[in-house]
């Protein structure tokens, strides 16, 4: 690949770029400052010609600070001019300016410039000086800006003598800013151009390169560059690099929060196993009859909107709520780690189930046979066998509960009351008192143990594999409980599905209800201000998630084949790159996408664009692992025997890959939409004026305590996904692929 | 506001003045919003300075008053709300959004402090340099001269200084109100304000 040929012809062709590249640049920068200049002069000449006519010192005391209205955040000092000594003295004007007078007064080229006033000539000086701004009072950033200088001369009333000058100030942030962008630019022009030219020169296969060159480019602009920026910018404090954010991040007040994160992980991770295990060992070890039923009633809550549970928890169990109150008049407050745990339990413990249920199928029964054959109890199979061999699958679902209930970001947001976590309050930090620093510095803290325990499940339990295989697949299934356990189970089963079942309807009520807790009459005027104020925000919201999907799919499933079928350099990299905001909690990458995106030359901050790029890189790591996952199922012999007949990678994709792998696709497609709907963490810092989301909405009508508006949003938002879902599944029938990745909001 | 129905259900009376929130016997019966993420409540902040004088007093009084609130929302009018509902008898917030819930029929009875209250200035601005300078300056003309759009302001119940505006029936009078002296540039300002959410958040909030 690296022949001696074709480096010569890459460093050539580079050359020749590059020159031509930095001339361009060159050119533009120094035209642009030579006119920027000019209209500096221009205007500080109008300047000098707005000398009042009486030239009392109060009356030059008045007109040296109108230079700010010319030219923003100039200041200007007014030089008497003393025929005497054939100088100028400082009279009156910015103290700025007067202290760098004072400073730089004796060099050459001031006394240049002075000299040039002299003669009625206006100069601006060569370099730029360092002018503090701070000693002016009326400022508003009291910095130290490298400034341009300009002396302009102030005739006298014979319009031929100079009566003294005027010394301005001009701050060159804004210039700078502007050739920093250029020089941006074409920075990236250059790595664009090198990296086509690379891809061309070096790789057989050009159109594989650039489509890895193009993954490449996505996954570093809009995953590695935020967080890098969030990271650095936790570092800086008004600009300088401090500690300082880090310091108030780490001290004991955040730390409670820290803890009371971990404390509601621990417990619901807990909860959500026993209960997870429970309903899998129920559907996969007895002879239960309604187990399609049950699966599919235990897998809603993973699809349902994010505050539609914590709110019809207030509905019936706040302090105004249905069952508390009025049913049973109990003073306690739903508020805090109980309520939160309740409602992350039911919203996590599909997780737990879909995991374990996996592993439990895997488990052979002709072992569990065995054993009962050898006289073991039931108890003592289950003890000895069964437990252990499903320890992996335990320890998974453990620790992805865990990390989906440390990210959880919605249902604290409304239930937490005085109890504190950490992915609530760095959205207070951002939301509230706008220090962003903080609030990605408390993301970070909230990533260590997400990231930890994100890395525990996929690189150790994941890879324990303890299915047994016994070469004869086994269709017997070992009734592993006697009947009154079985019942047992079955009970407290259908009592949660139950319970679950009435938390959604309650839902559905309060859609009709006058004013939940205080009139409970029936009315339909919810449905018409709801529809009214939240029309734009469902239009845009499934818009948005419409365009996310197919992009996401697609992109998907190209770096799915890419990774699975071709060989290149970095492709672990790339890999783990695209996986990365699978373990990140929402907060954080929304946190980073304000910080990264909000300047030239991708200022996307209140764009849709953001919203959707957002989605996108959200859906990707479930996409990919599904696209994996259903390319390794496919021979490639397939594809191979298509590339001998002549299809390029494109051909071969639309054509062979594509269709194989359909069901796969189309229920990955139909998760992202879903998944892009209820979306919230990252979502709440994305929106703007322009573009609300349905989610943030229902959390507003929620928070304001306007139920009913809430209840009618959020049974728009189930229906919709439900709908999306049902879908999937009447067109999708493959049951392995459709019941995969079940993940984190 | 105090809701009269759950206050005479717990047997408390609404208080009347900020001395009177103090009272134990309001324990777990008052709620107001998080200074940090609400005006409203960082206005209460700016008003309890006013009252008592020094920071220090300031801080004080909270620390007391945090001992009777049940919890800090994030949203300024949400406490308020709490209590038509009659979810909690007693919270602290703006005038305008409580003589709303009135209005629409809730059982509350509005106070204000004996000793005296602060307020907000709800104000228009005009952005130099906006995308639509003439039309904006239009809707300026129109918002203070014509008395349809003057009669749709007092329809949210806020109290409009203008000489000679009008005033809805329910809201209340700012001449009957005792107001402290607020110093709005003071309370606004940065610095004072992070000096003062900061000591709130350390010495209070983060100690619950």
């Amino acid at each position: 690949m690296f022949t001696k040929k074709r480096i010569l012809q890459f460093c050539t062709a580079a050359l020749i770029f590059l020159l031509a590249d930095f001339w361009m640049y060159s050119t533009l920068s120094s035209d642009f400052r030579a006119y920027e200049a000019e209209r500096n002069f221009n205007e500080i000449e109008l300047f000098a010609k707005t000398v009042p006519d009486e030239r009392t010192a109060q009356d030059f005391a008045q007109w040296v600070p109108t230079v700010k209205d010319i030219i923003p955040g100039a200041r200007a000092l007014y030089l008497a001019f003393d025929e005497q000594n054939f100088n100028f003295i400082a009279e009156s004007g910015s103290e700025t300016a007067r202290a760098l007078f004072q400073a730089y007064n004796s060099t050459p080229d001031f006394q240049k410039a002075m000299e040039s006033v002299y003669y009625l000539e206006p100069m601006k000086l060569g370099s730029t000086y360092q002018a503090d701004y701070s000693l002016d009072p009326d400022t508003i950033s009291a910095d130290t800006i490298r400034s341009q200088v300009y002396f302009v001369p102030v005739v006298d009333e014979t319009g031929y003598q100079v009566s003294g000058a005027a010394m301005i100030l001009v701050p060159t942030s804004t210039a700078t800013g502007y050739s920093n962008l250029l020089k941006t630019l074409f920075i990236a022009a250059a790595v664009v151009f090198l990296g086509i030219l690379l891809v061309l020169t070096f790789t057989r296969d050009p159109l594989t390169g650039f489509m890895v060159l193009g993954l490449f480019g996505i996954v570093i602009v809009f995953i590695a560059y935020p967080l890098i920026e969030a990271i650095r910018l936790s570092f800086m404090k008004d600009g300088v690099f401090s500690l300082q954010t880090w310091k108030e991040s780490l001290s004991p007040t955040y730390l409670v929060a820290l803890w009371g994160s971990l404390r509601l992980g621990v417990l619901t991770a807990t909860i959500s196993t026993l209960v997870g295990f429970i309903f899998a060992f129920l559907i996969e070890r007895t002879r239960f009859k309604q187990k399609k039923l049950m699966t599919t009633m235990a897998t809603m809550p993973v699809i349902s909107p994010p505050f539609s549970l914590s709110l019809s928890i207030i509905l019936l169990f706040g302090n105004n709520g249905l069952i508390s109150k009025q049913l049973l008049h109990l003073d306690t407050s739903i508020y805090g780690l109980g309520g939160l745990t309740l409602v992350q339990v039911i919203g996590m413990f599909p997780i737990a189930f879909m995991t374990i249920s996996g592993v439990l199928r895997q488990i052979d029964s002709t072992v569990e046979d065995a054993s009962l054959d050898l006289s073991a109890t039931r108890w003592q199979t289950f003890k000895e066998i069964t437990l252990p061999l499903s320890v992996p699958g335990i320890l998974s679902a453990w620790l992805l509960v865990f990390t989906n209930s440390l990210a959880d970001f919605a249902n604290p947001l409304l239930l937490s009351g005085d109890y504190r976590v950490l992915s609530t309050e760095a959205y207070m930090l951002v939301t509230g008192r706008s220090n962003l620093g903080a609030g990605s510095a408390l993301s970070f803290i909230l990533l260590m143990p997400t990231l930890t325990a994100f890395l525990v499940q996929r690189n150790w339990v994941a890879k324990k594999s303890y299915v047994t295989v016994t070469g004869k697949p086994s269709t017997t299934l070992t009734e592993l409980t006697n009947k009154p356990v079985r019942i047992t189970m079955e009970t407290f089963s259908w009592i949660f599905l139950g319970f679950i079942a009435s938390l959604y309807l309650t839902i559905v009520a309060g859609c009709f209800v006058v004013n939940w807790g205080i009139d409970y009459s029936f009315t339909l005027a919810n449905w018409g201000e709801a529809l009214a104020r939240g029309w734009t925000s469902i239009r845009d919201t499934v818009t948005l998630a419409a365009i996310a999907t197919p992009i996401a799919g697609l992109l998907a499933m190209l770096a799915a084949m890419l990774i699975v079928r071709k060989n290149f350099p970095g492709k672990r990299i790339l890999e783990m790159l695209i996986m990365t905001p699978y373990a990140i909690p929402g907060t954080l990458i929304g946190i980073s996408y304000i910080l990264a995106f909000n300047r030239q030359p991708l200022l996307l901050v209140g764009t849709g664009a953001i919203i959707v790029i957002n989605y996108i890189i959200r859906e990707l790591p479930v996409g990919l692992e599904n696209g994996i996952t259903a390319l390794h199922q496919i021979d490639p012999a397939i594809e191979e025997s298509a590339a001998d007949l002549g299809a390029d990678v494109p051909t071969v994709f639309r054509t062979i890959v594509l269709p194989l792998i359909r069901p796969a696709f189309l229920s990955s497609m139909s998760y992202t939409f879903v998944r892009s709907m209820t979306a919230v963490s990252a979502i709440i810092f994305l929106i703007s004026a322009r573009w609300n989301h349905l989610t943030v909405l229902i959390f507003n009508f929620s928070e304001n305590l306007r139920f009913g508006l809430a209840s009618v949003l959020s049974t728009i938002l189930i229906v919709i996904v439900l709908s999306v879902w049902a879908l999937m599944q009447i067109v999708v029938r493959d049951d392995k692929l459709t019941q995969k990745t079940i993940s984190t909001r | 506001m105090t809701n009269i129905d759950r206050a005479a259900e717990l047997g408390i009376e609404p208080p009347k003045s900020w001395a009177d929130l103090l009272k134990p016997e309001y324990k777990g019966y008052i709620r107001m919003a998080n200074p940090n993420s609400s005006g409203t409540a960082y206005n209460t902040l700016t008003t309890i300075l006013d009252v008592f004088g020094t920071e220090d007093k300031m801080i004080e009084y909270m620390k007391k008053l945090d001992k009777n609130i049940d919890q800090y929302t994030k949203s300024g009018s949400a406490p308020g709300k709490s209590v038509a509902t009659g979810e909690i008898p007693v919270a602290i917030g703006y005038a305008h959004d409580q003589v709303k819930l009135k209005a629409a029929g809730s059982p509350i009875v509005i106070t204000a402090p004996s000793e005296g209250t602060g307020y907000e200035l709800a104000s228009m601005s005009l952005i130099k340099g906006g995308p639509d300078t003439v039309n904006a300056k239009k809707l300026y003309d129109w918002i203070l001269s014509s008395p349809k759009a003057q009669k749709t302001f007092t329809e949210w119940y806020v109290v409009l200084v203008a000489e000679g505006a009008a005033k809805h029936p329910d809201a209340l009078s700012i001449d009957e109100i005792k107001t402290v002296n607020q110093d709005m540039v003071w309370d606004g300002d940065k610095v004072n304000k992070t000096r003062l959410l900061d000591r709130w958040t350390n010495e209070i909030g983060n100690k619950r």
